[in-house]
């Protein structure tokens, strides 16, 4: 489903997730691109639905999943209270993004990979993390943090390790996770992202964000399908939780 | 003949002390203003990093100005012209041009605590008076502003100061009202649970902070309720003609009629509806 679109001239292949449906067609050296379902429903109207792609002769179409094109601010379903010292380990599952990206000449991702399309599987409620003064943008996600969800096909999961580091009990209501930083791999036929772990520190200062390098997620059986949207160290410090009553007052 | 041109040279030519003045004063002029450019460059660079726009602008200006007159006043005096009793004729000058402009100074005073202040910067959209655009530029005398029909209109800094200006970009994100006027008849809690259903379905309307839905009383005409959403501030237009569409539509599907301001006149015959 994921990778190189090898298509014959003419020929047509299609991609079905969630709410969005992809047909890329390819007639005289010209590919063209079709977009259906409730995501496409919200994009500006094209009279016959259809984008033409113009691109080199040598320049193939691939399409890769991403991370959503903004960070996701989860909001656990059940109230979660971590300890001091101690650490917890939740896989989440959030809908991933549709790439349509330009291939080089060795037919291999990298520096000049473009992209030519980047939509969301569902359309996401955007929400605010932080106060009416200060904040930052994201998509809101609700999670059962025990859930054993089923094999989606329009998801990836990410392995989120929660570490209480503070002298108090950490009451989890929400975090924002930087999924722009994550990258995507194929581990055993499910999508998967890098691992986080998010060190609380206290509610006055920042956390840490530890970011789980491509060597490990190889080293488990990772094949890397799509690559992150920002870069950044493996390390970084920046607020990642709210409580109720930074929202409120 | 010779004579004749000895006269031409008299009158063409100015004496070889007032050229070496001339010179002189065009190379300092030219150093001077070389030298001026780059202690400018330097000193922003050195002092304005992390400066806003208008802060640095404001700096930049003064620097120029001040290094402006003593460069002036530098080639005067290589130019051999007396500056003291030039100065002397300035300050007269300058006492008459202060009584004259004391508008200026004012407007000047006022910039600088306008700046100080810092209640709007450039790129905000502001209220001021009966005009509403975005800050195009603040100046030592007035600010500018460009209206959203592509107007620029000068509002002198010391109106600026007398008068209540509304920031409407100063925070990311803000709070849109909208009120609805539903039937006595209409539950109240199905009213305000189709308030909420209506903000949730419009992807720029924030899930937090929490839209407000709220009852606000018994009107003439029937219920009156409140939803106030909240977005980010580019998303004004989005997000106003979003939620009124979505209102119109949840309260269609949900059988709820809004209560317009259409006044209807019925008689038994014939029947007149004036909308």
């Amino acid at each position: 489903m994921w990778g190189d679109i090898s298509l014959q001239d003419p020929g047509e292949t299609s991609l079905s997730l969630a709410d969005l449906e992809v047909r890329v067609a390819r007639r005289h050296g010209v590919y063209r691109i079709h977009l259906d379902g409730a995501v496409a429903n919200q994009l500006p109207a094209i009279p016959d639905g259809w984008r033409e792609v113009h691109v080199g002769a040598d320049t193939r179409l691939a399409i890769v999943p991403a991370t959503p094109d903004l960070p996701v601010v989860l909001k656990p379903q059940e109230p979660i209270a971590v300890a001091p010292g101690q650490s917890v380990t939740y896989r989440v599952a959030l809908p991933v993004w549709v790439r349509v990206v330009t291939l080089d000449r060795d037919q291999r991702r990298g520096a000049r990979e473009e992209t030519l399309l980047d939509l969301p599987v569902r359309t996401l409620k955007r929400t605010w993390f932080g106060t009416a003064e200060a904040g930052e943008v994201g998509y809101g996600w609700s999670f059962l943090p025990r859930a054993r969800e089923a094999h989606l096909r329009h998801r990836f999961s990410v392995p989120l390790t929660v570490h209480n580091g503070s002298q108090s009990v950490l009451w989890f209501e929400r975090l924002l996770l930087r999924v722009v930083h994550l990258d995507i791999y194929r581990v055993n036929a499910a999508l998967e992202s890098n691992g986080v772990t998010v060190s609380f520190k206290g509610s006055e200062q920042l956390s840490q964000i530890t970011f789980e390098p491509a060597s490990s997620v190889s080293a488990r059986g990772g094949e890397l399908l799509g690559g992150h949207r920002v870069s950044t160290s493996q390390d970084i410090i920046k607020r990642s939780f709210l409580w109720l009553r930074d929202l409120t007052t | 003949m010779a004579g004749i041109l000895n006269r031409v040279q008299t009158v063409t030519m100015p004496d070889v002390p007032e050229l070496e003045a001339i010179l002189s004063a065009l190379a300092v002029l030219v150093f001077g203003f070389v030298v001026l450019r780059f202690l400018t460059r330097m000193l922003m660079k050195a002092i304005g990093r992390g400066l806003r726009d208008q802060s640095r602008e404001l700096i930049r200006k003064t620097i120029l100005y001040i290094g402006a007159t003593v460069l002036f006043v530098m080639v005067l005096n290589a130019a051999g012209v007396s500056v003291g009793a030039l100065l002397g004729a300035a300050g007269v000058l300058g006492i008459a041009i202060g009584i004259a402009s004391q508008a200026s100074l004012s407007n000047i005073i006022s910039g600088l605590f306008l700046v100080s202040e810092r209640f709007f910067e450039i790129g905000d959209v502001v209220t001021i008076g009966s005009h509403t655009g975005t800050v195009f530029s603040i100046d030592l005398l007035s600010v500018k502003i460009k209206t959203f029909d592509n107007l620029l209109i000068r509002v002198p800094n010391q109106q600026l100061i007398e008068q209540d200006i509304l920031n409407i970009t100063r925070f990311p994100v803000r709070r849109m009202d909208f009120t609805v006027v539903v039937p006595d008849t209409v539950a109240v809690t199905k009213l305000l649970e189709a308030l909420r259903a209506a903000g949730d379905r419009v992807q720029e309307v924030l899930e937090e902070p929490e839209p407000l839905v709220m009852f606000r009383g018994f009107r003439e005409n029937g219920i009156e309720a409140l939803l106030g959403i909240w977005f980010e501030r580019q998303y004004y237009v989005t997000v106003r003609n979003g939620v009124a569409t979505a209102l119109q539509d949840v309260f269609r599907e949900r059988n709820i009629p809004l209560r317009t301001h259409a006044i209807s006149v019925i008689a038994d015959t014939p029947r007149i509806s004036l909308g």
